[in-house]
């Protein structure tokens, strides 16, 4: 499984989102579940997952796929 | 030279505000929804002349009974609060006095929200241990409800208001725990995340009807807390060369039961180490780990010799984390 399926995969699970409704360029605004409970769980995930930190005010980085997935890769590029 | 903690309190405003009454309030809410997602089905919240340095007072008066301790042997009274009585003078100079505490007590406010409670032992035990105070009396208040918009989902939810009391001595009489070492830490780049915006100097109210409102950025502070929380608790962990297994309590600030139960995953150690108490009380501020306390202590729940980490997050970005080494005996165990 590619990074990008696995992201996908993983946040349709976080948010319960019927599988297909999240694609590669997917919005936080698209989608009802993505709110600020969303972001949390989002961010809980990439965390435990993915031994992601944020610093302070960075929270907006997760607000669609793409960003999350650049977020990560910076993350194992520094790691 | 040791330091123990001799008595500790919580004082509850009588009022209590249910889900249902804010759904009352609020028709698009739903009160299952609420209690589903922050753990939370009641608080109390202060009457409207009732200020934080009342519900301190109460709690500091409930200390001193049941404790009979000499209001005489007070050295240093310190109040913790972000909703102080006044602007000026300082609530604890007022409590000083309510309390009939002698005028050789030295008595000062500081303004920290969450982290306040272990940050108040901190300092309480450096005070002893310098040995310029032999006890002290460690009195948190907040009454973050006059702050919350009716209409604010994120906040009105959450927050309690309450009053609690600790006292601190040099002496191991009758002492609950001792007092162990403390990490402390602070992130200003968080500090418009948990705020209180407008009434300062910075943003004065000129308008006659408007009041001070409290603004939480949920997302935000959900990321500082799961950051600063492992990695406080990893740094006070080396500081007494413990490891995390041979840690009893992991007592955590009451922040939401949503972001409790993450860090609990976040921390890897056992759920039943780290109680969540808080669902007729909702987020006290400063009071939540008192009233964590008092509630595992009611229920028998510490040993001699247990080990308990307290950890203190939140406004400022500000946090806290103090070791602590049970040394009374359970009830049932006397």
């Amino acid at each position: 499984m590619t990074l990008e399926e696995q992201v996908v995969e993983k946040i349709t699970q976080v948010l319960q989102l019927a599988p297909g409704v999240l694609g590669l360029e997917t919005k936080s605004d698209e989608i009802e579940a993505w709110d600020s409970m969303g972001a949390m769980e989002i961010l809980f995930l990439l965390q435990s997952e993915f031994g992601i930190e944020l610093a302070p005010n960075q929270m907006e980085q997760l607000n669609s796929i793409p960003s999350i997935l650049a977020l990560i890769r910076k993350h194992r590029e520094l790691s | 030279m040791s330091v123990f903690l001799r008595g500790i309190t919580v004082h509850l405003p009588e009022r209590i505000v249910t889900n249902e009454d804010l759904v009352a309030n609020n028709p698009d809410w739903n009160a299952d929804s609420i209690y589903k997602k922050i753990g939370i089905r009641a608080r109390r919240v202060a009457a409207k002349d009732e200020t934080a340095g009342d519900l301190g007072h109460q709690a500091a008066e409930k200390l001193l009974q049941e404790t009979s301790f000499p209001r005489s042997a007070i050295d240093v009274l310190l109040f913790c609060t972000e909703s102080p009585d006044f602007l000026l003078p300082s609530t604890s100079c007022v409590l000083q006095d309510r309390l009939g505490l002698s005028t050789n007590c030295g008595a000062f406010d500081y303004n920290l929200g969450c982290s306040g409670f272990t940050y108040g032992l901190w300092l309480a035990r450096s005070l002893i241990l310098s040995g310029d105070a032999h006890n002290v009396l460690l009195i948190l208040a907040d009454t973050y409800s006059k702050y919350c918009d009716a209409h604010d989902l994120t906040t009105v939810t959450i927050f309690g208001d309450a009053g609690a009391a600790a006292l601190i001595t040099a002496g191991e009489d009758e002492a609950l725990a001792c007092i162990g070492p403390s990490i402390v830490g602070t992130d200003g780049r968080g500090a418009s995340n948990l705020i209180v915006r407008c009434g300062g100097a910075r943003h004065p109210i000129l308008s006659g009807d408007a009041r001070p409102l409290v603004f939480m950025n949920g997302p935000e502070i959900f990321s500082f807390t799961l950051t600063s929380v492992r990695n406080g608790i990893a740094a006070l962990l080396k500081r007494i060369h413990c490891e995390w297994e041979e840690i009893d309590w992991y007592l955590l600030h009451q922040a939401n039961r949503f972001m409790l139960e993450r860090i609990r995953t976040v921390l890897k150690v056992s759920p039943e180490k780290v109680p969540i108490v808080m669902e007729d009380v909702g987020n006290t501020v400063c009071a939540t780990i008192p009233h964590l306390i008092q509630t595992q202590m009611e229920a028998n729940k510490f040993r001699v010799g247990d080990t308990c980490v307290l950890a203190g997050f939140g406004v400022g970005y500000s946090w806290a984390m103090t070791s602590l080494t049970w040394c009374a005996p359970s009830k049932d165990a006397s």
